[in-house]
């Protein structure tokens, strides 16, 4: 590394609600801006979705937070605006951000959809000696200007670095944290504003007497290895200013596959039971299949309407991908779980122990069908794809309520945010 | 003024697609001539462009959308108004009324 190298990390301020705000005053010439008063995007109320997905400034001050319930967070505040979230809009802010991103430098790495890291190289050559916050201010202020939102920008020498110093106070600001600034910015931060430091960490934490990031970085090595064993010395570097390992920006191969939703009306019959297994069933199958893999384990668990949760799971005879298999596995498991009473709110089907290319064990029992089920789930997703996924469907999911395959991201949505990012994906480096 | 402002918006709707004949010079420069649209008591009104003033683009939120202010005479006054070609749906419209 020469230290003429730089790391910015750009992050949109509150992303989907500033976006949102830009297009109604820019786009549609609204005269209200809904950063200058309390407002949240709000997923659908109707469908049970009903959270907060972003909040502007003045909603922040209400106490209003992110992932709580709209219900909620009306009751803090009566004259909340809510909007409903524009998915397509969103992904074509982010794609015109990274495309100005990219403008500058050709080492961009998104990281969510409203997140970026840029690597500049060399560019003090280019701007002047200690130019480069100067040049991050004009940055921040082009996409001001010709995007209409405002973004945070971090700058460091290294990823880790960059992204804490862009969280350090919002919106619409520039921070630095050098390493040899670290001591004085970062440690005096609680460990919980550490990046990868999640609630489950930050208690453990807190039971070791340690509070401040600072605390961590000097705590003794054997001790944190003690009690949070190698994930817990990956923090500790991260609170001495270490680097991420690279190993961030791959993809591992799923460890499992799993699905769930929120059922749009409480649960209390078997058979709509069923029914949202078999939809969630069939998307868990498709997603096995279309990555060439088997699995031996199905788990289903359940949240119920007073938010209890409980889970179950049992072992395959064989590997399998077969839609009506899982289906039948995760039945009978939930046989098991379910007292027949209960409303359950929300209800998911997960799998396990992935096998590729694993070879069936033929029961003697079995009615032996499995080959036959293969071919029809590899024909029905075949033409799935080259029809689309409402062109056949199981005739049991015609008058309902669900989606003939549930869980996973909203129709709207996945047509928007997972294809804008896997397309960017491909353009930008994997370091 | 405020108020023929608003009349003029309760008279105009802005927002909605117009249908619009515009000429492109071979530079590619854009000349919007005249537009039309649906009232809503269903006439046809047909507005005709005096004068292109000036021309922009913008790329707010990522929507790219070519800029123009045009003067034209309604109902017997000149109104300024701003005019929007969205590029990728090809579409047109009225962005608002300045005078």
């Amino acid at each position: 590394m020469t230290s003429d190298r730089y790391v910015f990390h750009i992050d949109a301020n509150s992303a989907f609600l500033s976006w949102s705000a830009a297009y109604r005053v820019s786009v549609l010439g609204e005269k209200t801006d809904l950063r200058q008063i309390p407002s949240i995007v709000g997923g659908d109320q109707e469908k049970r979705h009903g959270i907060v997905l972003a909040k502007s400034v003045p909603a922040k001050k209400y106490g209003i937070q992110t992932g709580e319930a709209i219900v909620t967070a009306m009751q803090k505040c009566p004259g909340l605006v809510v909007v409903p979230p524009d998915y397509g809009l969103y992904v074509n802010a982010s794609r015109a951000f990274i495309n100005i991103l990219k403008q500058y430098s050709d080492n961009v790495i998104q990281y969510s959809i409203d997140e970026a890291w840029v690597i500049f190289d060399g560019f003090e050559s280019l701007y002047g000696k200690g130019q480069m916050v100067k040049f991050a201010y004009d940055l921040k202020d082009k996409i001001k200007d010709e995007l209409g939102f405002t973004v945070n920008i971090g700058i460091s020498t290294n990823f880790l670095l960059s992204k804490m110093a862009g969280d350090f106070s919002k919106p619409d600001k520039v921070h630095t944290l050098f390493p040899e600034e670290v001591e004085e910015k970062m440690w005096v931060l609680p460990v919980s504003d550490l990046f990868f430091v999640g609630r489950a960490t930050t208690k453990k934490l807190f039971s070791l007497g340690i509070k401040t990031i600072g605390e961590l970085a000097l705590a003794d090595e054997q001790m944190i290895k003690a009690h949070l064993k190698t994930p817990g010395l990956i923090v500790q570097g991260y609170a001495r200013g270490e680097d991420l390992q690279p190993y961030m920006f791959t993809h591992d191969a799923n460890k499992g596959y799993g699905n769930s939703m929120t059922a749009p009306q409480d649960i209390v019959t078997l058979e709509y039971a069923h029914h949202l297994l078999l939809s969630l069933c069939e998307t868990v199958g498709a997603r096995l299949r279309a990555d060439n893999v088997k699995i031996s384990v199905i788990a289903v668990h359940i949240t119920t309407y007073e938010f209890f949760y409980s889970n179950k799971q049992m072992q395959l005879p064989s590997y399998t991908d077969v839609t009506a298999e899982i289906y039948c596995a995760a039945c009978k498991v939930f046989a098991q779980l379910w007292d027949k009473r209960t409303p359950i709110r929300q209800i998911g089907v997960h799998t396990s122990k992935v096998q590729t290319d694993a070879g069936r064990q033929y029961n003697l029992f079995d009615m032996q069908r499995y080959d036959r089920f293969e071919v029809l789930d590899r024909t029905v997703d075949e033409i799935r794809t080259r029809y689309g996924e409402d062109s056949i469907f199981r005739a049991s999911f015609l008058q309902s309520n669900v989606s003939h395959m549930s869980g996973g991201l909203d129709k709207e949505r996945r047509s928007g945010i997972t294809i804008g990012i896997d397309v960017d994906r491909e353009n930008t480096r994997i370091i | 003024m405020e108020e023929s402002h608003t009349k003029m918006g309760d008279l105009f709707p802005v927002n909605i697609p117009i249908q619009m004949l515009a000429i492109t010079d071979r530079d590619g420069k854009v000349t919007p001539l005249w537009f039309r649209f649906e009232t809503e008591e269903h006439h046809i009104e047909k507005i005709d462009i005096e004068k292109t003033i000036s021309r922009d683009e913008s790329n707010s939120v990522g929507i790219r959308e070519k800029k123009y202010i045009c003067s034209a005479i309604i109902c017997g006054e000149r109104r300024l108004m701003e005019l929007r070609y969205h590029i990728e749906n090809q579409k047109w419209r009225i962005f608002q009324f300045l005078s």
